[in-house]
This record gives C-alpha cells, sequence and structure tokens, in this order.
C-alpha cells in the first residue's frame, strides 16, 4: 500500500472539503485573461482603436452638445426670459390675448418681499407692448421692452451692443440691429412709437435711437426696442407694469426659489403668479429633444461597432485558441470556468478600452478647447456663430463607460459560451 | 328751351333702372347733406363705450373742411388733451405733444370701443363711396332705399357699405360696414333726430360690432356750427401750433 | 486488486456524412494493477486515439461501459466528469499543449488551481513537480522558450501535479528525438513506480513497448492482447 508522502493531513482535509476553490480563482482568470488579451497584440490594439474611437466620438459630440445646451439656455435666460418670471393672477391664461388686463399694480410691495430672499441677484420690472415704429420713411411692427436700464443690462450679458451706448435715459432706445436696417436710421435720430394705452386709446411718443443691439435671433432684433419703463408706462397710460424677471445667482437654484415665492404669493395674498424659464423656452426645449435625439442615435450606433468589434476579437480569438481550449477541457477545467475565462477577456477588453477611450476623449475635449474650440456657422434663426467648446460632462464620461462595458460583456457572452461547448475530442483535433 | 328740355330727357336716359327709382347718387347726397349740414362745420362729438359694468367716454371736436378735410380734436379724458387726427385726401394722420412729426395711422384702427378713427373723421359717405345698386327696402313698417355703396379707394374705412335710408325724408336710418372680402364688420344705427340748423338730423350714431362681440358703442353730436376754417387746420405741418 | 479501468463492450460510431465508421467494435479490456505501462498499439486509423479518449472521459461511447476507479463513467454529469480528469486522470499529449501565456511554473500550477488546492500546498507541490522532472531553473519560462524536450517534460509534470492514478500519452514521444525521448521515457518509468501511476500509452515507439508490462493491439476497431 504505496502512501503519497506528499500528501499532508491539511492537504487531505482539504481535498475533501474543498475549501479555497473559487476565490483564489478570481485573481487568477483575471491574471490569465488579461495575458490573453495582450497575447495577439495588433489585434487588441485594433479592438481598442475601435473602442477609442467609440468613446471619443461620444465624450466630444456629448460635450459639444451640452455646451450648445448651455450656451443656448444661459442665452434665452439671459437675455429674454430670465429664470423666473412674475406675473399678476391669470395673466399666463387669459393674458395673451387681453395683456393690459392683467398688469401687476403693486409693485412696490413684490419688490420689498423680493429683496428679502437669498438667490434672486436682479429683479427687473418690465412692461412691453406691440406696436408700430416709425422712423419717418418706414413704418414697421415693433416690440417695445420697457425696462429699468441697470437692471437690464446685467439681464442682457449674452446680448452685444454693436453701436453707440447701453445707457437709454428718458424717452431714448436701443433698437435691435435688424429693424434698424429696415427703418433706415442711424443713432442720434428720431423714431415714433404707435400704440394704445391700457384704456384703448391711441398714443405716440418719440424717441431717439441711442444704440443698437444684436442678440444672434434674427427675429428678435427685427423687433426689439428697448427703453426705459417710465417711457412705455407714459405711452401706456399705467403706473403698473406687466411682469418682472428675477435673475437667479445659479440657473440650477431655479425650482427651489420658485417653490418659495409661490408661497410666499399665497401667504401674504399678493395675488401673483409665476413661470420658470424653462416652461417657457419652448425653442430651447426643443432644440434640447432635436439633439438629445441625435445624440442617442449616435450612441446606438456606436454600441453596436463596439459589440461587433469585441465578439469579433473574441471569435477570432477563440478559433485561434481551439486546441488550447480542448486541452483545458481535458485536463478537467469546466464548462462555466471556460465561459468565465473568456467572458472576462471580453470583460477586461472593455473595461481597459473604455478607460484608454474615456482617457483619449478627455485629452481630445482638452486640446479642442486649448486650440479655442470648433466653429459653429450661425444655426437658422441666428445671425451669428460661435466658437463652440467642448464640455467634459461627468454624466456623458460616465454613461458612455459604463454602456461600453455593458457592451463588452454582452458581446463576449455567446463567443465564449461557444468555446465552453466545444466538443473536446474535435477541439484537440483541431490544427 | 332745348337745353330745358335736354335735362330730364338726359335724366331719363341715365336712370336706366327704371322710372319708378330715383338715381342713386342723387338719394345718397341727400341722406349726407342730413348727416352733414354743410360743407365747412364744427360739432362736438361724445362717444360712450360700456363694457360689463365699466363705461368708458371720450370727448372730441370734429372740424370738417372742404367736405373732404376733417380734424378731430381729443377733448376729453384730459389724459388725450393735445391729440389730434387729421385727415386729408386719403391720409389719416395722429399727432400727440412730445412726437415731432405726425404719424400716419388708419381708419380703421378703433378710437374707442366700437368705433374706428374713420366712424368720427369721415362724416358723409359720398366722398369715399360711390352706390352701384339701389332697391326698396322695409324695415319695421318703414319703407327704405337700400344703397349698396363700394369703396372709391383704399384708405376708404371699409370696402362696402349698405346704407338703408327712409324713403320719404331720406334720413339714413342704418347702415351696414363690410371688408373687401365682404364680411360684416359692424352695423351702425341713426336716431335721436332733432331740429339742427333747419333739418332733423341724427345726433346719435350706434355702432355694434357684428364680427366678435356683439357690444356696441355710442357718438352722441352736438354743437353743430357752419363756420370756415382757416387752411392752416388741415394742414399736417401745422399739427404741432395747434391748441 | 483494484480495477482501475474497466471497458465493457464498447462500440463507437462515426458518421461522415450518411457514412457510418465503425471505430471501436466489442473491445473489452481491463486494466487492474497501479503502476503499470500498458501499450495500445495499432496502424493509424485504428482507434487508438478514440479507444484513449474514451477512458480519459473527453468521449462517450456510442455503446457500451466504461468504469474507471469504480466509477460509472457514463452516469456522470458533465461537471463530475470534469472533476475526475482533473483528480484522476492525467493528459500527455503528442503536440504538448501547454497554454502559451502561462511559465512552465503556471502550466504545472493550473491543475491544481482547479482543483482549488490552497496556496502553500499549491506552490510545494508545483516546485516537487518541476525538480522530479529537472526543470526547476526553468520554471519562469514560458513554453517559447522551451525545446521540445523541456515542454514535453512541463507536460509530465502537468499531468502528474495533481497526483492522478492514471496518465494517458498519446505518442508521447514522436516529437521529440531519439535521445531525449529516451530520457522522457526513463522519466515516465520513475515516476510511474514512484507515484502508482498507471500509464496507458498510444504508440509506435519500441523502446516504450519493449519498457510495457502489458500490450493491446488495435486493428480495425477490434482489440487484442499481445502479453510480454
Amino acid at each position: 500500500m504505496q502512501k503519497k508522502s506528499i500528501i499532508s493531513e491539511t492537504e487531505e482535509y482539504l481535498l475533501r472539503n474543498n475549501k479555497c476553490g473559487g476565490l483564489m480563482k478570481i485573481t487568477k482568470i483575471f491574471s490569465l485573461a488579461l495575458r490573453n488579451i495582450f497575447r495577439n497584440k495588433r489585434r487588441t490594439t485594433l479592438t481598442f482603436f475601435a473602442i477609442i474611437s467609440g468613446m471619443v466620438a461620444l465624450v466630444v459630440f456629448g460635450g459639444f452638445v451640452h455646451f450648445s445646451f448651455w450656451g443656448l439656455r444661459e442665452s434665452t435666460i439671459r437675455s429674454q426670459l430670465g429664470h423666473i418670471q412674475i406675473y399678476k393672477k391669470g395673466y399666463s391664461q387669459e393674458g395673451l390675448e387681453n395683456r393690459l388686463e392683467y398688469l401687476i399694480d403693486n409693485f412696490n410691495k413684490v419688490e420689498e418681499e423680493l429683496r428679502k430672499m437669498p438667490n434672486i441677484e436682479i429683479s427687473a420690472p418690465r412692461l412691453s407692448f406691440a406696436g408700430l415704429i416709425s422712423g419717418g420713411e418706414n413704418t414697421h411692427t415693433c416690440l417695445g421692452i420697457g425696462g429699468v436700464r441697470e437692471k437690464e443690462s446685467k439681464l442682457a450679458t449674452f446680448e452685444a451692443l454693436v453701436e453707440g451706448e447701453d445707457i437709454y435715459g428718458e424717452d431714448e432706445a436701443v433698437i435691435g440691429s435688424t429693424l434698424k436696417k429696415s427703418l433706415g436710421v442711424e443713432i442720434g435720430n428720431y423714431v415714433t412709437l404707435l400704440t394704445m394705452t391700457v384704456d384703448g386709446s391711441i398714443n405716440a411718443v418719440d424717441v431717439k435711437v441711442v444704440g443698437v443691439s444684436q442678440s444672434g435671433s434674427r427675429e428678435y432684433d427685427s423687433v426689439v426696442v428697448k427703453l426705459p419703463l417710465t417711457t412705455v408706462q407714459r405711452l401706456l397710460n399705467t403706473n403698473s407694469v406687466e411682469k418682472i424677471l428675477l435673475l437667479l445667482d445659479k440657473t440650477e437654484h431655479t425650482p427651489t426659489v420658485a417653490t418659495q415665492l409661490t408661497q410666499i404669493f399665497e401667504a401674504k395674498k399678493l395675488n401673483l403668479e409665476l413661470k420658470k424659464w424653462d416652461e417657457l423656452a419652448s425653442f430651447y426645449r426643443s432644440v434640447v429633444r432635436l439633439y438629445t435625439g441625435i445624440f442617442n442615435v449616435m450612441k446606438v450606433i456606436i454600441a453596436v461597432i463596439v459589440f461587433f468589434s469585441i465578439a469579433n476579437t473574441m471569435t477570432m480569438s477563440i478559433f485561434e485558441r481551439t486546441r488550447e481550449i480542448g486541452t483545458i477541457r481535458a485536463i478537467g477545467t469546466r464548462k462555466s470556468t471556460t465561459i468565465l475565462l473568456f467572458f472576462t477577456e471580453g470583460f477586461l477588453i472593455g473595461i481597459i478600452g473604455g478607460m484608454l477611450g474615456i482617457i483619449t476623449g478627455i485629452v481630445v475635449a482638452t486640446v479642442i478647447n486649448i486650440t479655442g474650440g470648433i466653429y459653429v456657422p450661425p444655426p437658422p434663426m441666428m445671425t451669428q456663430g460661435y466658437s463652440a467648446l467642448i464640455l467634459i460632462v461627468p454624466k456623458v464620461v460616465v454613461y458612455s463607460y459604463i454602456s461600453t462595458v455593458l457592451v463588452s460583456i454582452v458581446s463576449s457572452f455567446y463567443p465564449a459560451f461557444r468555446a465552453a461547448n466545444l466538443s473536446v475530442v474535435e477541439a484537440l483535433r483541431h490544427s | 328751351m332745348k337745353r330745358v328740355l335736354f335735362l330730364p330727357l338726359l335724366i331719363l336716359m341715365i336712370n336706366n333702372a327704371g322710372l319708378a327709382l330715383p338715381p342713386a347718387e342723387e338719394i345718397l347726397k341727400r341722406a349726407d347733406e342730413i348727416r352733414a349740414p354743410s360743407k365747412h362745420f364744427s360739432c362736438d362729438l361724445e362717444i360712450i363705450s360700456k363694457r360689463g359694468d365699466e363705461e368708458r367716454t371720450k370727448k372730441l371736436k370734429l372740424f370738417v373742411g372742404d367736405e373732404t378735410k376733417s380734424l378731430v380734436k381729443f377733448v376729453y379724458p384730459p389724459a388725450d388733451k393735445g391729440k389730434f387726427l387729421l385727415m386729408v385726401d386719403e391720409n389719416l394722420w395722429f399727432y400727440t405733444i412730445g412726437i415731432r412729426e405726425p404719424i400716419r395711422i388708419t381708419p380703421q384702427q378703433r378710437l374707442l370701443g366700437e368705433v374706428s378713427n374713420g366712424d368720427v373723421a369721415k362724416v358723409v359717405y359720398s366722398v369715399d363711396y360711390s352706390p352701384v345698386s339701389i332697391n326698396e327696402w322695409e324695415i319695421d313698417d318703414k319703407k327704405m332705399y337700400r344703397l349698396e355703396l363700394v369703396a372709391k379707394h383704399k384708405s376708404a374705412t371699409y370696402g362696402e357699405v349698405t346704407l338703408f335710408v327712409e324713403k320719404e325724408t331720406f334720413n339714413p336710418y342704418k347702415a351696414e360696414f363690410y371688408t373687401i372680402s365682404g364680411k360684416l364688420l359692424k352695423t351702425a344705427y341713426y336716431g335721436s333726430y332733432q331740429l339742427i340748423l333747419e333739418k332733423k338730423r341724427p345726433t346719435e350714431m350706434k355702432i355694434v360690432d357684428e364680427l366678435r362681440t356683439g357690444q356696441s358703442s355710442i357718438i352722441k353730436y352736438s354743437n353743430f356750427e357752419i363756420k370756415e376754417f382757416p387752411e392752416y387746420y388741415f394742414q399736417k405741418t401745422h399739427l404741432k401750433y395747434l391748441q | 486488486m483494484e480495477k482501475v479501468v474497466e471497458i465493457k463492450d464498447i462500440e463507437k460510431i462515426y458518421y461522415l456524412g450518411k457514412t457510418e465508421i465503425k471505430a471501436l467494435q466489442g473491445v473489452n479490456l481491463e486494466i487492474n494493477n497501479k503502476g503499470k505501462f500498458i501499450c495500445i498499439c495499432g496502424p493509424s486509423g485504428s482507434g487508438k486515439t478514440t479507444l484513449l479518449n474514451l477512458i480519459g472521459c473527453l468521449d462517450r461511447p456510442t455503446r457500451g461501459d466504461i468504469i474507471i476507479l469504480d466509477m460509472k463513467v457514463l452516469t456522470l454529469s458533465d461537471t463530475k466528469l470534469s472533476q475526475l480528469r482533473n483528480e484522476h486522470i492525467g493528459f500527455i499529449f503528442q503536440t504538448f499543449n501547454l497554454i502559451p501565456v502561462l511559465t512552465a511554473y503556471e502550466n504545472v500550477e493550473y491543475p491544481l488551481l482547479i482543483k482549488g488546492l490552497a496556496g502553500r500546498e499549491r506552490k510545494r507541490r508545483v516546485l516537487q513537480m518541476l525538480e522530479e522532472v529537472g526543470l526547476i531553473e526553468f520554471r519562469n519560462h514560458k513554453p517559447e522558450e522551451l525545446s521540445g524536450g523541456q515542454r514535453q517534460r512541463v507536460s509530465i509534470a502537468r499531468a502528474l501535479v495533481t497526483l492522478p492514478e492514471i496518465v494517458l500519452a498519446d505518442e508521447p514521444t514522436a516529437n521529440l528525438d531519439t535521445r531525449t525521448g529516451e530520457t522522457i521515457l526513463e522519466l515516465m518509468r520513475k515516476i510511474s513506480k514512484e507515484h502508482s501511476s498507471t500509464f496507458i500509452f498510444s504508440t509506435h515507439d519500441h523502446k516504450i513497448l519493449n519498457y510495457a508490462e502489458k500490450i493491446y493491439y488495435l486493428r480495425d476497431g477490434r482489440i487484442s492482447l499481445k502479453e510480454q
């Protein structure tokens, strides 16, 4: 009776109880998978290249898109809408037809409350009217915006002054660049504004053109006339204001401030209502929808490419290692372990390739930003192009990485499964 | 002798609608004469517009020269002081203190309630409209002439007017105002006939919005004076100097 | 006397398209002792590899029974079969079949990882095996850095590291020159004696045949015994 002298008693015990099985194996599996990936350096490089290209495309395009969103959002907020608009109750429902019947007459009281609140940088009262503007030769429709100049200038950070001054005193106005052209007037000329007062009487006032503005929206620039609130109040024969625009310190504070204000309005019976900028910015919303849709299509396409890239690599690799697979199965590797081995390879390609892709994407984005960004020609409805930077958006980066890893998991599963289910005998016979 | 005979024959020939009906131009002229005492006159107007419980009033003074020119001066409310409308030929101008030049506006624009600028500035129809047909009509047991008028030029307030005139007296009774496309915009009713300057004339005109609201406003006329006014009353350049 | 291998009335049929090929017919085989050298020889295509595959539980017969170490192989699941091969059967291939990305040490270690042997014990066993085959200095070399003979030694070490009762060797010396082949053979003999492992060869090599205690002859799928 030969005793296998090498077997110690500990070993005997461990063998019977099959302890220390799976856990250690995982590090070994990873090590084995890692080495197998870099076995055929050229193929792995190409696979990584495909993944990296996909990641860079997502990171850069995603960053570009988010930059454009940011620009459009902030310009919409900072030149037209403000973060929050306050109206008399009922304005947003019925006020469209009878604007002048829903005016805020207790403006001072409202301002008192607004002053007490944090996060509000500016509260700008406005009174607008639609009317006619005449420069002597031509008469055009116009949109007159009466506001308090110091506040308006803070609100118009996305508008450029292309001529003259931004300072308009009593009976002075800044008009849009397209409007200036169609009227054929110059700085220093007088124009007549004609509209109806709040009581329905016709009225007119002369203002001197002191400046010309450009916002980037051709439609806006062809009707806008900015003038003092007091002038408009005189023209419309009222002391009220139509709305109060609020500019907050940060766009993200909009929901909380809105909720607080609504509560205060209720509590103090101020008879007011408010709307947040995202409820008003329909153009912005449709742009977001459009670009998000395009981006989603891109994501799908890239996912498909990465999927096939990895699946192809795996399949080729398995084919080349058929005999090896037969061998390891022969010496006792289970089907499940075999699946795990190959699956881990695909998974690691995803993890490593994805990481490389993220890093490359960030580098490319940074390089683009340092060299001044990408020039975008004027989109429809705009008069100016702009230089787009690539925002490095954590959400985009993380999402791209996670999806690459997920795709790598999904795409390597089937090849791994097939590898494990090869007939051992035929595999050993292979090439 | 020949000339005396010629004229009636001419009239008979022209009136091809039948010997029974008088020519439409004649009727229109007679109706206009009732409304406007002369080619040169002035009068006071009060326009009252009701919206639910609210009542708004404007007081104006109208100066007419040469039948075709009219100056409207805003008198009440005080906020309207210094405003003028001037209608000369086919142009309507608005002026208020504070603007350097009068600005052109349209006669269709509302002045107050249902009353347009043109309803106030233009009194006689024959200047802006030519009759194209005439019928007999009956409203409330009263015998009327029904005249269809068509705008002569672009700056007339309405595209078409259908004027109803009492058969015997030629008193204007009712007028229907249409757009060029034939939509009924407003209806005006002439009432409160009083003896003014040797004739019974309407001192009230009620205008009803037929298109949307069905609401109405009233123009009250008073203080008619026949007088010739200086040329500068009707000159655009002179508006800023008027008090 | 333990029955190491019992092959009862085995039949193995292949299908090439519609053609039936009888690789093995009515084969019976019993290996009773441990530590023996058994040879199976015959011309190419006679079914040697097929028989070895069946003994090694890599394939299933069309008919018949296979009992290894008192276990009915045909009743076992794939997982159990894998375990059986891992712990009780060693394979030595003609083409060595080492894993190219692993060093000699790691190749030998591999079956122990599957088995689940703890770290220190595992290391001890691997080093011992490498020492027995005389490759301790080459333990960190990859297969591409080793000669044919050295690779085969690694293969032997791997086959034996789990201390299997059976070692199957399909033409182990076919890819080696004569001198190396002799050395390998000597090694296998020594190990067979020391570990009481039964070596079953399929071979043409006369040197092996000379050492064999039993020789079976396969021809056209039928087996016959040629006693030494």
